[in-house]
């Protein structure tokens, strides 16, 4: 039997019911466009009904309904979202990063269409063809010593830029790593909170909501795994590292890990490295080169990304001097071939080891008349020429009597850093004796065929008897030396030991490639960043398709609740008059 | 179904706002530009290719600069040559008016005086210059580059024998210009980079210094032997070179190649006709030479060897520089053309004594019968007051009329002008029967004139009333070289700084011979005993040294026959050997027993006398019409040159309309490649704005839609 007043209560609870669930509906419409708010349900559910024995069921108990509660505030959240989300997030940051700095690498080159290094590079050598038809104007003279400074101050100029860029690098890392300092001190401070409230039984929905908001935000820096934890506590791995930035201490309570940036450092000094709590962790330099090229394509997080722009950059100035020192070499080797008596001052018209120092020589800085106009035509055409050959300085064209076997030792380094002893006797087939140039020339495109694979250096001379060795592919440092103390086969084959830029191109073609490469480089991360951003939108379309709040729905239930407390309150009211009459009309 | 949030639809706006904006941007900055492709990443599969077009529209447009300043090379090149076509023509025109037999020596040197003018204004003419450029200077263009020596007249060039050319198309450079002098170099026109098959007939051919210096090249029996088949380009020019060397000396004859495989034969300059000829039987000249070949020479003729100190003048421009002497070529066509018009006087240029002297043009040859006492009397004037000159005493018979020969003529008058002026006057004949007077020493004012109305100016010297004969300065020959025709020999080998090198005890033994059989002198001549006292040693002697020993040597083996020989050399580095112009087939040979070498080594080979005459011959006719014949010849040889010039002038044309037309192309191809296509643009920036407005339109009436408007 119940109480009198049990219908009483029961209505009294529904009000109350109803006015907690319009209490949160009212919380998600205030919150429909707060970042990382998750909407929340108020979990309605009967109480627990009444058990009484019933007429019916005189040997069972029977359930007497006891109306409604309000069981718990439930969070409406996909944790699988979460992790893609992240995911995303992390690499959305990796090519925004890089594009960034790939749009800054490309700034520094003016092409198609401004006053860039092609168009000085072209209007260099027109000018000594201009040269070629006026051999001895003076004007025309002036004319290559200008537009010589120009090349050479634009080389140094573009080659600032990239260096200012690179410069830039090790503070940027240092930023981003405070950020990721800040954020996960934010996310330990949260976790504590969220730890106490659930420890007094409480829901800290808005925590987390905030918590999974920072933990999105730290995604973009770099890769991060998660682990919740039962009490509300976290962990939290950086960028694949074995050490947690964030984790729970002995009493459970959330603390953090300090992230930093170590520059400089690796063998060579050129490398950065990740520590936590001041412990190298991360070879940054590694993981992004490795990520430059691997299958997968792409890193995870701005800071690796940071480290792999950087490394690309690098690469850029690399070509870019390799170019310059190209340039300096050969214009200033066929610019100073012997001239008329009158003139025949040594000169170099570019000093400089590469793009960083290129400048004028100071005898044409200083008097444009040294410039030997009988050469202008030999370096005109080197505008057009693939710079791919080394020469000798010894004259074979009388042939060699090799008497010992040291004459026939040298060794030959391609710019890939292989570096081959090269014996005519044992890889030529050489025999000692009187050698023409033609048996020479065969015996070492054998010997090098053998050592380095058929085709990678091609034997041939320069008309003049020197030997030429050119290169199939590659840029970079061409270099014979000899063997031995006294390097007698370098001398008797090429006079001195030679080493010279190659580019495999001719100046134009390589520089058109270099910029090729860079506005291609810029593209692809443009790209990869749009697709990345789809997929984001995707998964935060489905992410809000969960937990985003409807203005329409929350109203829907506002209508509903507000008839439901309606109809408790009439509920009560007829209680309230069955009452009535019970007690007011029987006298 | 996915459930949608009211703030995803705001996203969602913001989103396509921003894609709608960003392609906004892009079409902005197309339609602002005109360009599609405006930095590298806006397209790096076609950026290298857009740039590489840019640069050959660049490049070409230097071509295109080239050609123009080629052309106009070639342009000017052409009327320089053209007008010294037509100043030889004039030349040739004075020349054959010379060579009439009317002409008085007076007015051939009159002739011969403008002709010598016309000399400068060829210099000139070779002095060409296009926009302070000289055409015909090689590269060292900035000087004018001929330069005659008045102190002796010669032409000397300050230049190089590098031709000037133009890059007109990727990698080719052409010349411009023809050679103003050139080198001694042979070029082929077959290309051999590839080495080339050859048959037994292919190793043989010759090759001539010099009429005298023919050398059959065998390059089968040089060591290494070029064996027939294949064979590589290097091998071919090795094997040449030992041949070439074996067969004119070490030194003499380099080979080279124009690094397009055609081989170049390099003589030096002193070879005076340089060849490639065919060999009996043989192919070698046509498979490796493209034919028999000869050296082109400049428009003005070729550089003598700058390795003789007397080829060289200091040059007045650039004080300390040297400038080589000019051979050949229209300068000496025209010098020559001077000599034998002034050939016929009493002049040399190379010595002599200095005198005025003057022809009569009254023809005597056939001798003269004088009938009165006026024909024997004339005055002459010699830096003072007229003398009067009466022949009359001086006549073998004391009565009149009287007949003479031109000789008894001739001593008569030198008798009668030796009583009145001493030594000062002597008494000759031009030649052709006209009286010549030669006064010593530096004579201001010689004449002849009639002595009042006396006749015998008139009938001795053709003059005519009240009119003078006038001296010419000029210059009397030393007595001993006038009018004798002598015997050269002239050595063709080149013996550098005067000094002559001894390999050999052969290079010591050759022989002589002097005249025809029956009277035929052979003699063998070692100069063993008298340059090394007997026993040899590898070595260098002087020149002068050479030459006491040769005489020495020579002239004691020739002595039993009664016959002479003068060694001398020619002051460049070659020996002369100079017999009396009545010996006959005067030659220099190998020596048979004991077998010499001498020939090879003094005079570069077997030698045969040349006759040489000095000048003051008996025959200027002769030599005017060799000179005139020369004329035609150079006349020739520039009109060659300026067919040269026509079709390189036309090949450059033809590039030129190539460029132009590629131009237009490349043009298309950057316009396709980056040109904004306006119309396709316009459309597209007009379906943009439509989706932005559409876009929010929507978005704004699904965000105003909601439910709260129909809550009361």
């Amino acid at each position: 039997m119940t109480s009198t007043w049990f219908g009483l209560e029961i209505a009294k609870r529904g009000t109350q019911v109803y006015r907690k669930a319009m209490d949160v509906t009212g919380h998600n419409i205030s919150n429909t466009n707060t970042p990382g708010y998750s909407r929340q349900e108020a979990v309605i559910s009967p109480s627990d009904p009444f058990t009484r024995p019933d007429y019916l069921t005189s040997m069972t108990p029977g359930q007497l309904g006891t109306g409604s509660d309000v069981k718990e505030v439930r969070r409406i959240r996909d944790y699988y979202l979460d992790v893609q989300m992240r995911d995303s997030n992390s690499f959305g940051g990796y090519w925004a990063k890089k594009l960034e700095l790939a749009k800054q690498t490309e700034a520094v080159f003016l092409e198609p269409d401004g006053r860039g290094l092609q168009k000085t590079l072209l209007e260099f050598f027109n000018d000594w063809q201009n040269l070629n038809n006026s051999p001895q104007d003076p004007g025309v003279k002036k004319a290559v010593k200008e537009t010589g400074d120009e090349l050479a101050t634009i080389f140094r100029q573009m080659y600032a830029q990239l260096s200012n860029i690179d410069k830039s690098v090790p503070g940027s890392l240092q930023y981003q790593v405070d950020q990721v300092n800040l954020i996960t001190s934010r996310i330990a401070d949260l976790s504590n909170t969220i730890i106490n409230v659930k420890g007094n039984g409480g829901q800290p929905n808005d925590l987390m909501d905030q918590r999974d908001l920072l933990l999105d935000e730290l995604a973009t820096f770099g890769q991060i795994t998660v682990n919740l934890q039962d009490n509300g506590g976290i962990e939290v791995r950086f960028i694949e590292s074995p050490c947690l930035l964030v984790k729970s201490d002995a009493n459970g309570k959330a603390i953090t890990s300090k992230l930093s940036l170590i520059t400089n450092a690796g063998k060579d000094g050129n490398e950065n490295y990740l520590a936590v709590n001041g412990k190298a962790v991360t070879n940054l330099t590694v993981m992004a080169e490795y990520f430059n090229k691997a299958p997968e394509g792409a890193g995870k997080g701005s800071i690796l990304a940071q480290e792999s722009a950087r490394l690309e950059n690098l690469a850029v100035i690399n070509q870019l001097d390799l170019l310059a020192k190209s340039i300096i070499e050969r214009v200033n080797e066929r610019s100073g071939l012997p001239g008329p008596a009158e003139l025949t001052k040594p000169f170099s018209f570019f000093t400089g080891n590469g793009a960083a120092d290129i400048s004028l020589g100071e005898e044409v800085k200083n008097n444009p008349q040294v410039i030997i106009g009988e050469n202008a035509l030999s370096v005109a055409q080197l505008g057009n020429t693939p710079i791919r050959t080394l020469t000798g300085s010894a004259d074979l064209r009388n042939g060699r009597k090799f008497d010992e076997l040291s004459q026939t030792r040298f060794t030959v380094e391609l710019p890939n850093g292989n570096k081959q002893e090269i014996d005519l006797y044992l890889d030529g087939g050489l025999a000692l004796g009187e050698r023409t140039f033609g048996e020479i020339k065969a015996a070492i495109q054998k010997a090098l065929d053998h050592k380095f694979g058929k085709g990678e250096v091609s034997v041939g001379d320069d008309g003049l008897g020197h030997l030429a060795f050119t290169l199939n592919k590659g840029d970079g440092i061409l270099k014979v030396d000899g063997v031995g103390s006294d390097k007698e086969g370098l001398a008797f084959l090429f006079g001195e030991p030679k080493s010279i830029t190659v580019l495999g191109d001719t100046f134009e073609n390589y520089f058109q490639g270099l910029v090729a490469q860079v506005g291609a480089s810029s593209k692809h991360h443009d790209h990869m960043l749009e697709n990345q951003q789809a997929i984001g939108q995707q998964i935060e379309a489905l992410r809000q398709s969960v937990s985003g709040v409807n203005l329409d729905e929350e109203l829907t239930k506002v209508i509903q609740y507000q008839y439901g407390y309606q109809a408790c309150a009439r509920m009560l009211s007829m209680q309230d008059e069955m009452l009535d009459y019970l007690i007011n009309r029987i006298r | 179904m996915l459930r949608i949030s009211t703030s995803l639809l705001g996203n969602n706006l913001r989103n396509y706002i921003q894609n709608n904006l960003q392609r906004a941007a892009k079409y902005q900055e197309q339609a602002a530009t005109g360009k599609t492709i405006n930095r590298p990443s806006d397209d790096p599969a076609q950026i290298s290719y857009l740039m590489s077009v840019n640069g050959t529209l660049t490049r070409n447009e230097q071509y295109s600069r080239n050609i123009e300043d080629g052309l106009a090379y070639l342009n000017q090149s052409d009327s320089a040559l053209n007008t010294l076509g037509k100043a030889l023509q004039d030349a040739k025109i004075l020349a054959l008016d010379a060579a009439n037999g009317t002409k008085s020596q007076q007015d051939r040197e009159a002739i011969a005086l403008q002709i010598d003018k016309q000399i400068d204004a060829l210099v000139d003419l070779a002095n060409s210059s296009l926009g302070g450029k000289y055409l015909f200077s090689g590269r060292k263009n900035a000087q004018p580059p001929f330069y005659r020596d008045p102190a002796s007249g010669e032409v000397y060039y300050r230049g190089d024998t590098n031709l000037v050319s133009r890059e007109i198309i990727f990698g080719y450079s052409y010349e411009v210009v023809a050679a103003g002098v050139a080198d001694n170099y042979i070029t082929s026109t077959v290309d051999l980079s590839q080495g080339v098959l050859l048959t037994d007939k292919d190793l043989k051919f010759r090759v001539a210094l010099d009429e005298n210096n023919v050398q059959e090249i065998d390059l089968g029996s040089c060591t290494p032997p070029l064996h027939p088949g294949l064979n590589k380009f290097e091998d071919i020019k090795k094997a040449m070179q030992q041949a070439l060397d074996t067969a004119f000396g070490a030194g003499t004859i380099a080979v080279d190649d124009d690094a397009k495989g055609h081989i170049i034969l390099k003589a030096n300059n002193d070879a005076a006709d340089f060849k490639v000829l065919a060999s009996a039987g043989s192919t070698g000249h046509t498979t490796l030479f493209g034919g028999e070949r000869t050296v082109v020479d400049g428009v003005f003729g070729k550089l003598a060897s700058p390795s003789n100190p007397s080829n060289q003048i200091s040059d007045p421009l650039n004080p300390g520089h040297p400038m080589t002497r000019v051979l050949g070529g229209p300068f000496k066509v025209l010098g020559d053309l001077v000599a034998a018009l002034r050939n016929g006087e009493v002049q040399d240029s190379a010595a002599g004594v200095p005198c005025s002297y003057l022809t009569g043009s009254a023809d005597m040859s056939g001798g003269k019968t004088f009938n009165t006492d006026d024909e024997l009397k004339f005055e002459v004037a010699l830096d003072g007051s007229p003398v009067k000159i009466d022949l009359k005493g001086y006549l073998p018979t004391g009565t009149l009329p009287v007949t003479m020969s031109f000789d008894d003529i001739k001593s008569v008058m030198q008798q009668a002008l030796t009583d009145k002026f001493g030594s000062s006057i002597s008494v000759d004949d031009d030649g052709k029967g006209n009286i010549l007077l030669i006064a010593n020493g530096n004579v201001t004012n010689f004449t002849v004139s009639a002595d009042g109305t006396n006749t015998g100016y008139n009938v001795l010297f053709g003059g005519v009333s009240g009119g003078v004969h006038k001296g010419i300065p000029g210059k009397l020959p030393n007595p001993s070289a006038a009018g004798v025709a002598y015997n050269y020999i002239t050595g063709s080998k080149y013996h550098p700084d005067n000094k002559v090198e001894f390999k050999t005890a052969d290079d010591l033994i050759f022989d002589v011979v002097l005249n025809d059989p029956p009277k035929e002198v052979r003699k063998t001549i070692d100069l063993t005993d008298d340059l090394f006292a007997g026993s040899f040693s590898p070595g260098f002697k002087t020149m002068e040294e050479v030459k006491v020993a040769l005489r020495k040597a020579v002239n004691d083996a020739l002595q039993p026959d009664n016959l002479a020989i003068t060694v001398d050399d020619d002051g460049e580095g070659h020996l002369r050997l100079t017999a009396n112009n009545n010996v006959t087939n005067f030659k220099v040979l190998a020596s048979g027993t004991p077998p010499g070498n001498g020939h090879n080594a003094l005079f570069g080979g077997e030698r045969t006398g040349v006759f040489e005459k000095s000048s003051g011959t008996s025959n200027p006719m002769q030599q005017l019409d060799d000179a005139i014949k020369n004329l035609e010849i150079a006349h020739d040889d520039v009109l060659k040159h300026r067919v040269g010039v026509g079709a390189r002038t036309r090949h450059l044309q033809s590039v030129q309309d190539q460029l132009d037309d590629q131009e237009i192309k490349l043009k298309g191809i950057l316009v396709e490649l980056q040109g904004v296509d306006i119309a396709k643009l316009t459309v597209e920036i007009a379906q943009n704005q439509l989706v932005h407005n559409a876009s929010l339109m929507t978005a704004t009436d699904l965000l105003k839609t909601s439910l709260l408007n129909y809550l009361k």
